[in-house]
């Protein structure tokens, strides 16, 4: 009889679960219905178009940085890999085929990723101020190989990559975040790494007791983290048509913003690649709006932030969710 | 200045209860812990509460304390009842609870910790002068020398716990809950502790004095009160009562229960003259664990018994990599091992069963299977045969090392995950139920399921029916003799003895981090080991 | 029995690897280049070691507590730009040095409301919050920059007392002084302290973590104006540029220091002694013709290795476990 209770109300709170992740589905309709009205010219398919390699560009890096906060670590230093990572691929095979780029862009993030894993795995640094300081360092070698200078793509595979779309709507960056999350996915669910992600996340304090390879585990994720910066960053050089070491401003905010409108807990053990594709989207929706409102560029800036606690607040009052409660914390007080 | 040696109770007031609770009820998650309990507390009085872990001792300290609430029934101060809303509200009252896990701040002075909230200021600004004053006062009353800017952080835990006391002392109180307070303390600190509570009681303060250790409730107490399975079995005047009776309270039926042959049934398949799966010699850990030597053969199941700070948690950490070792040997099938980390332990074949689940074993975002499936590899080899070779440890590293992007094999976890569920009984809406969902029983057997799964050949168990209700309690038991049966060698680590007499055939006594005695369960009754472990 | 306990703390580990790491600066540098060793280097030193200062000793507290503020930054640039603004607009010295403050306040108690209203870890919060000041920088200033035409602003930053002792190292020592007080003498200091230390003791102890909390994000917010004001006074104009990346040279300067990321104490004289051995290396570099590029690669890097540093002492020596 208790038992059956039990299940009842175990079935409940994950029903609970999916209406608090509908944060972002709410936002996002609601942007868009006051952009019907504002900016009606919005929704033309050119336009949308580049919201979506917008979202895209985004959303490669969430992707990663969703993995990451799911195992309960973050990254700061994306914002630097999303520079150093392309002009590394440019200085050195820039004259290679468009191929052989992309490929360097993304072994030089994961290669950037190992250098954050090992110092938090072997140095003993925690995950935040670690990648804090490596930001600084990644960003600062970008700006001298390249001496402050914009380095320019002449290779038509990276420039089709960044501009590029089927049917002239749907971005091929798009197209890769959609695999990208795919992938992502895969890892979660059903490699056994994912497995020991969620749970390292879950309870680091467990997930060790149990014999799992937390230095495995770390090394993996930024590794995984690096290697999508370095292919969200080409992707935006290919769009820019230029490698500029501090052309991604922000990323990190950005990216972990993404992930936590997107419905992943900030504390770690679970997480949604579907709401950091959603929140994606409806930052670079709001960006484009604000340009097309004709607003001061200025105020993107303080959109991520505003949204960020926007959502946050809602979630306070029930409507977007729990987004970043325990749920399964030892209740204390 | 009193007496501090007299033993006997003052002129007392018997009557006049500064503290009463009446009718105490407490349920967690739909199973009731405390069931109507009374206890009352009087000025200059020590009261000593006893009883068996899981009794209800904790849940009785957390509501003077202010962190629980009693479902039912009532707790008065001074004839005038009062619901405690937090912590900070039962200390205004005048009730201080010195818990197990101290509540200082370890980076901060012992002046600094003793006035902690209630800081002497004018203009703003701490008086320390005056403070540091009125801590030295404080602590030479209570006979410690200590230099009150000493940073509590490099104290001993002993000292520790008396600025814990001198904090309270300063912030005026008239009642003190000590929950264990000797568990990590040494016979010296244990004296000066005691001088320090019959002192607070020639005070007039009213003591609460939970521990297990039964000699020195007959020391120091005036009354004694037992709590078994939430219910308050006796209270009495230490004068009119004996060790014997308190422990017979204790344990209740059980004692009675073993007496008439619920011993271990597998005594007999115990593989002699084979090489003990694990065995320690001379083995020292840290500060507390000196000269530690046992040994466990395939199939066997051995207990270890001691009180809470005897050294069972420290050596169950030891053994498993989450404690160095710093002398002694450690052998897996009479191969000498450095276990260094869990990963190694368990990649040799050692598993543990932490005490604590939700703090090391439970991952509340997984669900039921993926908890309990978390370490099977269903190619292992070993598993097959049900026992892993300790001497070829690479056995099992390819799993390890490629197993992180090897996919999840479905299929199989989900009948192993049933198979599981069949045979240890674990009671969940289905494969996908939230862990923390269930109830502390089916939790446990989770755990154990996840033990079970990843091919152990040396089972190690800390308080495997902690939080588990007796109906669970005998299936786990049924699972450990499986196990045994199966070749598993088996540690229990326990802090109830009939569990202990349940299931092992050789049970070693813990105290002071030492093995005291290494008696054969049929030979011995839970009193003595009770007395071995009180020492 | 103090005054050797006050010595005894200056000679320990902390400060005295930073003193001895000076004087290696110093004599590395000065055989580099002669010219490190002129007034006019040592005097620029002391300035930048004094404003790095400034608000690495609000940083401490708020480490100590356990928390990160990484919007001191974007706190610097903004009230530096306000206070030019103002002076543009003629208000008298004294007031926009108020109004400054103000705003460091206000910008400070509005990163303590993120993180108490919507318990967000501090770091996200002030990272949010950094990007969200510099973009109300950039609106204020469309981007240009905000000349300062008051010569009385510039000495508080770059004036001497009879020619030698630097302004700038007074109200240095002055706000030293007032921070150590709070530190350590007033109850709120020694809350910040507890939290860091041991929450559960704090919360225990009848502590409002909350309003603490509020409390030191304010004060960290206020230094951080503080400061910030100093720079635009050293530069005679305010634009975005000012304080991009303090919050590496704060948080360094205070790990540096001998604070450890644990929280629970903080080494205030540490900071100061830091902040003046990074000010030095700063300097030094840019003596010996280094690329300013290279700085914020030295200062990551030592920003590391003393993390790992911290990391060691800390006794982090559990095989296989990780730091969080």
């Amino acid at each position: 009889m208790r038992e059956t209770a039990r299940g009842v109300a175990a079935r409940l709170r994950e029903v609970r679960i999916r209406r608090e992740r509908s944060g972002v589905w709410i936002l996002n309709v609601v942007i868009l219905v006051l952009l019907a009205f504002a900016a009606p010219n919005f929704y033309t398919l050119g336009n949308i178009a580049a919201v979506l390699n917008d979202a895209a560009i985004l959303g490669i890096g969430a992707a990663g940085m969703t993995v990451l906060i799911i195992a309960g670590a973050f990254d700061l230093s994306v914002t630097a890999i999303m520079g150093l990572a392309p002009i590394v691929a440019l200085t050195v095979a820039g004259d290679a085929s468009g191929l052989a780029i992309v490929l360097v862009s993304v072994l030089t993030g994961a290669a950037l990723g190992l250098v954050n894993g090992l110092v938090i795995t072997r140095g003993r640094v925690a995950p935040f101020v670690a990648t804090l300081g490596t930001l600084f360092v990644f960003g600062s070698i970008g700006a001298i190989i390249s001496n402050g200078n914009a380095l320019p793509v002449t290779n038509g595979l990276i420039l089709l990559l960044g501009t590029g779309a089927v049917f002239d709507a749907i971005p091929y960056s798009f197209l890769i975040m959609l695999g990208v999350c795919g992938l992502c996915y895969v890892l979660l669910r059903r490699l056994h790494m994912g497995r020991w992600v969620r749970a390292a996340g879950s309870n680091l304090r467990a997930a060790h007791v149990s014999g799992i390879d937390l230095h495995l585990v770390y090394l993996g994720i930024f590794i995984l983290s690096g290697a999508l910066t370095g292919l969200a960053g080409i992707i935006l050089t290919g769009y820019l048509a230029s490698a500029v070491a501090t052309q991604a401003p922000n990323y990190n905010l950005n990216a972990i913003a993404a992930v936590v409108v997107g419905g992943t807990s900030l504390f770690g053990g679970e997480g949604t690649l579907l709401g950091t594709m959603l929140a994606s989207w409806l930052f670079a929706v709001v960006n484009n709006g604000l340009i097309l409102l004709g607003v001061n560029s200025y105020w993107q800036y303080l959109a991520t932030g505003v949204i960020l606690v926007l959502a946050l607040a809602l979630g306070l009052l029930g409507m977007g969710g729990t987004l970043w409660r325990r749920p399964a914390a030892p209740a204390r007080e | 200045m009193n007496d501090l040696g007299a033993q006997a109770v003052q002129a007392i007031d018997h009557g006049h209860a500064v503290v009463r609770a009446t009718g105490i009820r407490k349920a967690f998650g739909g199973v009731e812990v405390l069931h109507g309990v009374d206890l009352d507390l009087r000025p200059g009085e020590v009261h000593a509460l006893v009883g068996e872990n899981g009794a209800g001792k904790s849940t009785i300290i957390n509501m003077l304390g202010g962190r629980l609430h009693p479902d039912e029934g009532r707790i008065e101060i001074d004839g005038a009842p009062v619901e405690f809303r937090n912590p900070l509200a039962a200390r205004r009252a005048g009730i201080s609870i010195i818990a197990q896990e101290l509540e200082v701040v370890p980076t901060l002075t012992i002046v600094e910790n003793a006035f902690l909230g209630a800081e002497p200021t004018r203009h703003g600004l701490i008086r320390w002068g005056d403070a540091r004053r009125r801590v030295e006062a404080v602590l030479s009353e209570l006979g410690v020398h200590a230099d009150p800017d000493q940073v509590v952080g490099s104290m001993s835990v002993a000292d520790q716990q008396l600025v814990e006391i001198a904090k309270a002392v300063l912030g005026e109180f008239r009642v003190l809950v000590m929950d264990e307070p000797t568990s990590a303390l040494n016979l010296a600190d244990t004296a000066r502790l005691f001088k320090i509570v019959r002192r607070l009681r020639a005070d007039g303060v009213a003591i609460l004095y939970v521990s297990h250790r039964l000699w020195e409730v007959f020391d120091l107490a005036d009354r004694v009160t037992v709590l078994r399975d939430g219910s308050r079995i006796m209270t009495a005047e230490i004068g009119q009562t004996d060790v014997g009776a308190v422990i017979r309270a204790m344990l209740g039926t059980r004692s009675s229960l073993i007496a008439e042959g619920g011993k271990p049934r597998h005594a007999a398949r115990v593989a002699r003259g084979g090489l003990p799966a694990l065995e320690l010699e001379g083995v020292q850990s840290g500060e507390l664990l000196q000269d530690i030597s046992l040994h466990v053969h395939p199939g066997e199941v051995i207990g270890l018994a001691g009180v809470i700070g005897s050294g069972r948690t420290e050596l169950a950490e030891a053994i498993y990599g989450l404690r160095p070792i710093e002398r002694g040997t450690v052998r897996l099938n009479g191969v000498a091992v450095a276990l260094r980390d869990p990963k190694e332990a368990s990649r040799r074949g050692v598993f543990l069963l932490p005490e604590d689940r939700k703090l090391e074993g439970i991952f509340g975002h997984l669900d039921v299977r993926e908890n309990v499936i978390l370490n099977y590899d269903p190619n292992s080899e070993d598993l097959q045969k049900g026992q892993a070779a300790a001497t070829m440890p690479r056995a099992r590293s390819p799993r390890r090392r490629l197993g992180g992007l090897a996919p999840i094999p479905l299929k199989a976890e989900r009948r192993a995950f049933g198979a599981m569920r069949t045979a240890l009984g674990i009671r969940c809406s289905g494969p996908e139920a939230r862990i923390t969902a269930l109830s502390g029983g089916n939790q446990q057997k989770a755990l154990f399921a996840r033990a079970a799964l990843s091919g152990p050949s040396v089972l190690f168990l800390s308080e495997p029916t902690r939080g588990v209700d007796v109906g669970a309690k005998e299936e786990i038991y049924s699972a450990i003799d499986n196990f045994a049966a199966r070749g598993i060698a088996i540690v229990v680590s326990s802090s109830e003895l009939g569990e202990l007499f349940r299931l092992a055939t050789t049970i070693y006594v813990l105290r002071g981090g030492r093995i005291v005695a290494q008696i054969a369960a049929d030979a011995a009754s839970e009193e003595d080991v009770l007395k071995l472990m009180a020492g | 029995m103090k005054k050797p306990g006050l010595v005894g703390r200056i000679l320990a580990a902390d400060s005295a690897a930073s003193m001895l790491a000076l004087i290696a600066v110093f004599v590395i540098f000065s055989s580099v280049n002669g010219r490190f060793l002129t007034g006019l280097n040592i005097h620029g030193i002391i300035v930048s070691a004094a404003i790095s200062a400034i608000t690495g000793l609000g940083m401490t507290l708020i480490i100590a507590m356990r928390a990160l503020d990484l919007s001191v930054g974007s706190i610097m640039g903004f009230s530096a730009i306000i206070a030019a603004e103002l002076l543009a607009f003629g208000w008298p010295l004294w007031l926009v040095i108020v109004a400054g403050m103000l705003v460091g306040c206000g910008l400070g108690l509005v990163n303590g409301l993120l993180i108490v209203l919507l318990r967000l870890p501090s770091f996200i919060a002030t990272l949010a919050t950094l990007s969200m000041i510099l973009g109300g920088q950039l609106l204020i200033t469309q981007g240009e920059t905000v000349p300062i035409h008051n010569a009385v602003f510039g000495s508080l930053a770059i004036g001497t007392i009879g020619g030698y002792l630097p302004l700038a190292a007074i109200i240095a020592a002055l706000i030293f002084a007032v921070v150590w007080v709070v530190f350590h003498r007033t109850p709120f200091g020694r809350h910040v302290a507890a939290i860091g230390g041991d929450v559960r003791a704090a919360i225990g102890a009848g502590i409002n973590v909350n309003r603490v909390t509020l409390g030191a994000f304010t004060l960290v917010g206020l230094l951080a104006a503080l400061s910030g004001m100093m720079v635009a006074a050293e530069l005679q104009n305010a634009d975005s540029t000012i304080g991009a990346g303090a919050e590496l040279t704060a948080i360094a300067v205070v790990v540096v220091g001998g604070t450890s990321l644990a929280g629970g104490r903080g080494n205030l004289f540490g900071t100061v002694c830091a902040a003046v051995l990074l000010a030095s290396i700063k300097a030094g570099l840019n003596v010996a013709n280094v690329s300013s590029l290279y700085e914020d690669l030295v200062f990551g890097g030592i920003l590391i290795v003393a993390l790992m540093v911290d990391g060691l002492r800390r006794g982090n020596r559990r095989r296989g476990m990780l730091v969080v």
